[in-house]
């Protein structure tokens, strides 16, 4: 039989020291006066992205690793397909900005159908 | 240099974001739609004031026109809270304006302040082209010009530039699209796929769905039953078991409460069953309202909730829509993306 997972509420108790932790406690305070829900979202936000951005720097880090042994392959395949699709390549630079021209063209769509005129 | 603002004035609270050029010095403001006329000194009561006193439920003062109002947390505490719901409260009238003043005096501070607003309408309002253009020139009339006031004895002079608007929770759309440039950041089949937005508000229930730069005016349609309902109906149950009446703000504030606790004749009442029973019933009064107009609401690439009573009401809409986001920061969301939105319009002029 399968075996169920299932995820249990947690509970976060941290305690703030004033003078170990002062930018913590000023920047909690901040929330003192915001409504219910704001402060514990705006941790949560903050912890998400403490997160994403520690992982992109374990990424980067690790890429760092290969820099040279990667730039050397791309440099040399550059080279080498700039040669044969000089044309090609021109034409996939024309073909991103006509992307960005639809999805600004979109947005404008919207924009007027949602803004109201007097 | 003008900056570029979202206003979304809500029942339960007004809500500010100002985003200074280049999508730097992103401000964010929320005040409860409270507002009295007093005064907070209280002479020398306060002076039985002993240890650390928490300025914390101590209202905004807010003065023009020689008249001081008071605003935001704390105001049933020094005065009689205006308790106004209808959708002409939209229009002007001084309770209007001095929360304005407010949440702009608490996104910049005091001094001289140049802005253009995307101000956010209910649906229901919108819905109703004339009654929208009445509402917007009413708000343009008090809106557009020069205002001089003064909060907690600090002076404001702000100059509004341009006042446009679009219904709220297409400020939830461009808060979830948009960043703070104005710049698409989701994939661009996001913006041709069918999108649902649920605004839970607190006197409003907002349904909104846009595809392919179009609003779907089939999924699209707006209610007074928001969370106000579970306030009024909190107010019947404690008036009637504790003998106690609250205001509607006062309920709301309880029933955001972990552990609703009021002080009564007969001691400390422990409000968890009859909040819970309150909040049961309003989500029922919204899934009905939500599933009469989107079904199961599976034909929606992407499904965003927003607005304060969505973080409420997160487990029953995460139980009735599981492919449902209930979107970050959810009381500002909407001013978040009327301020995205106003970084294009207002940016490119």
């Amino acid at each position: 039989m399968a075996r169920r997972t299932t995820t249990a509420l947690k509970t976060l108790k941290i305690r703030l020291y004033p003078g170990l932790d002062n930018d913590l406690i000023a920047w909690v305070e901040q929330f003192d006066d915001q409504p219910y829900g704001v402060k514990s979202q705006s941790i949560k936000n903050t912890l998400r992205q403490g997160i994403r951005e520690s992982t992109d720097q374990a990424m980067e880090t690790e890429s760092v690793l290969d820099l040279s042994e990667i730039r050397r392959v791309i440099e040399a395949s550059v080279a080498s397909a700039m040669s044969r699709f000089e044309g090609q390549l021109a034409v996939a630079a024309i073909t991103g900005n006509r992307e960005d021209d639809e999805t600004e063209d979109l947005l404008d769509a919207l924009g007027s159908a949602l803004i109201l005129d007097e | 240099m003008v900056l570029c603002g979202g206003y979304d004035p809500g029942f339960g609270n007004g809500k500010g974001v100002i985003i200074g050029p280049s999508g730097s010095n992103v401000n964010v403001a929320v005040v409860p739609s409270v507002v009295g006329v007093g005064e907070t000194d209280l002479g020398m009561l306060s002076v039985g004031n002993l240890g650390r006193r928490s300025r914390r439920n101590v209202p905004d003062r807010v003065s023009f026109d020689g008249v001081t109002y008071l605003v935001g947390k704390g105001v049933s505490r020094y005065a009689r809270p205006v308790q106004r719901m209808d959708f002409l409260r939209l229009t002007d009238g001084p309770e209007l304006r001095a929360l304005f003043y407010d949440v702009t005096f608490r996104l910049l501070g005091e001094g001289v302040h140049k802005i253009a607003f995307m101000v956010g309408l209910p649906v229901e309002i919108m819905a109703d082209r004339e009654h929208a253009k009445g509402v917007l020139r009413a708000m343009r009339g008090w809106m557009v010009g020069e205002h001089s006031f003064v909060v907690n004895d600090e002076e404001v002079s702000l100059e509004v530039a341009d006042v446009r608007a679009m219904a709220q929770p297409a400020g939830a759309f461009f808060a979830w699209g948009l960043d703070d440039r104005g710049k698409w950041i989701r994939d661009r089949s996001d913006l041709r796929a069918p999108v649902a937005i649920c605004d839970i508000g607190f006197n409003t229930l907002d349904l909104f769905v846009v595809e392919g730069g179009e609003v779907i005016g089939r999924f699209t349609g707006g209610d007074t039953a928001g969370m106000r309902r579970a306030a009024e109906q909190l107010i019947t149950r404690v008036q009637g078991q504790c003998g106690v009446e609250l205001s509607l703000h006062e309920a709301d504030a309880l029933a955001r409460q972990k552990r609703p606790r009021l002080y009564t004749a007969d001691g400390e009442a422990d409000l968890r069953s009859l909040v819970n029973q309150a909040l049961d019933s309003a989500a029922a009064g919204i899934v009905t309202f939500v599933e009469r107009r989107w079904g199961n609401a599976r034909q929606f690439a992407h499904v965003l909730f927003t607005g304060g009573g969505a973080d409420i009401l997160h487990d029953t809409l995460a139980r009735q829509y599981p492919h449902g986001v209930v979107l970050p920061n959810t009381v500002t969301a909407n001013a978040v993306g009327l301020a995205r939105y106003a970084v294009r319009a207002f940016g490119r002029k």
